[in-house]
């Protein structure tokens, strides 16, 4: 049993680790048009998913490792590199499969919370 | 006071807890990452004012061994944490084995009858201690960390930026050093060239106790390569003096010089004699096949720092998966 001083620390790690799972879903949807990381962060952001940035930058390589982000680099000026990422045919299908899944989650997971609502 | 700013040290010490064939591409990255960020929020790393605004973003990325970690998700023996100390025990065990190989080898080498069977067992023997040791100091490591004795050094954002260590410039120079090198290439070359004869043992002679020559005319016949080999390295760190750095360009000319080298001294070793006593060409054989030995190590790490350097990749971009 963790006490009230140690209850935000349990909130914030059962919070990442809720989110966790959702992150990938929600980069792989951001990314049928190339993006680079800051620009990807900051849209992410634009729409109240606010991603740290140690934590979106090792997902994408991760992502593009996994084969479902493709990656290239590209002088944005002069010597200063950009890396663009885009999503894979494989990270389509991967979307469209985790999109359903997370749709049969959130229905079930609504149901539930209704239930204990009442 | 620490010149180097906060930005490329983080960036360097992320990179120390990645492995070799990662690093380059995550450092990279990170820096394109930073640069975006810290323009976005109007500030640059090179002014002194801004290392406030800097220090907070490197927070916000957290701790480079944290950060390192995440980078670094594949399966491992040894965490990013713990690499950096695994690094350096390997290193050490490492040259501990080639040194003890070498002067195997030379020992051997200057005795008559070895084939190429036997010198094929020599290296395998050497491939076969460098692998097992390579396992047991991943062994050893992946043990302490499983006993907690190797623990993360600071966690979350209780870290100071302005602590971070400073890079080591490994192509710049030592000035002192390379003029005293240069000093004892030109003594050896006069000496060498104009007075051989004081090349030798003390001792007894015709005339009393003095310097008994020692350099066979075999050896002597080898002087006019070693003298264009030792005017050529007065010329590279003349070269490098001036530059006041490594250039690649010059690094080329490093690596070209000591295949030569390498070549002039298996020339002389394998000559009928170099000293006119046999004692004495038996230990000099024998120093020579260690320096040649060393020579050959060295041109090998030559070799990998051109071809992994940035002088194939003048920008520095890595492959990408559109590439491949």
């Amino acid at each position: 049993m963790v006490t009230q001083e140690e209850y935000p620390a349990l909130l914030e790690a059962l919070t990442g680790e809720l989110r966790r799972g959702a992150l990938v879903l929600a980069v792989l949807s951001q990314l049928h048009e190339r993006q680079y990381g800051y620009s990807l962060k900051q849209q992410l952001a634009a729409q109240a998913l606010d991603i740290p940035e140690g934590t979106l930058y090792p997902l994408l390589r991760r992502l593009e490792a996994q084969g479902l982000l493709e990656s290239e680099w590209e002088l944005a000026s002069e010597a200063r590199p950009r890396r663009y990422y885009r999503i894979s045919p494989q990270g389509r299908e991967a979307l469209a499969d985790l999109g359903q899944e997370w749709q049969a989650l959130s229905r079930a997971l609504r149901g539930l919370l209704k239930e204990e609502k009442k | 006071m620490n010149d180097q700013n906060l930005l490329e040290r983080y960036i360097h010490e992320v990179g120390a807890h990645l492995p070799r064939r990662s690093r380059q591409d995550v450092q990279l990255e990170l820096r394109s990452l930073l640069q975006d960020e810290l323009s976005a929020r109007g500030l640059d790393a090179d002014k002194a004012g801004d290392a406030g605004g800097v220090a907070e973003l490197l927070k916000e990325y957290g701790h480079p061994e944290e950060l390192a970690a995440r980078y670094h998700t594949e399966q491992q023996l040894v965490s990013p944490v713990a690499f950096p100390a695994f690094r350096l025990s390997y290193s050490i065990v490492a040259s501990v084995i080639t040194v003890v190989f070498l002067v195997g080898l030379g020992l051997r080498l200057n005795q008559p009858g070895i084939n190429l069977t036997e010198l094929g067992g020599f290296l395998g023997s050497y491939a076969q201690a460098m692998l097992l040791n390579f396992g047991a100091v991943a062994f050893a490591f992946y043990l302490m960390e499983g006993l907690g004795w190797i623990k993360p050094a600071k966690a979350g954002a209780d870290w100071d930026p302005h602590k971070l260590p400073a890079i080591k410039d490994t192509e710049r120079i030592n000035r002192t050093e390379l003029l005293v090198g240069i000093f004892f290439t030109i003594a050896a070359l006069l000496v060498f060239n104009f007075a051989p004869q004081w090349i030798g043992i003390v001792g007894w002679h015709d005339n009393g106790i003095g310097v008994v020559p020692m350099l066979s005319d075999q050896f002597l016949a080898y002087l006019p390569w070693l003298s264009a080999l030792w005017v050529s390295e007065v010329a590279l760190k003349a070269l490098v003096y001036r530059a006041g750095r490594w250039t690649s360009r010059l690094r080329v000319v490093e690596f070209a010089l000591s295949l030569a080298s390498i070549y002039v001294l298996y020339t002389i070793v394998q000559s009928p004699a170099i000293a006119k006593l046999a004692i004495v060409d038996g230990i000099a054989k024998f120093a020579l096949w260690i320096v040649l030995g060393i020579a050959l190590l060295e041109a090998g790490w030559q070799l990998y720092r051109l071809l992994s350097g940035k002088a194939n990749n003048p920008l520095g971009v890595p492959s990408t998966t559109e590439n491949k």
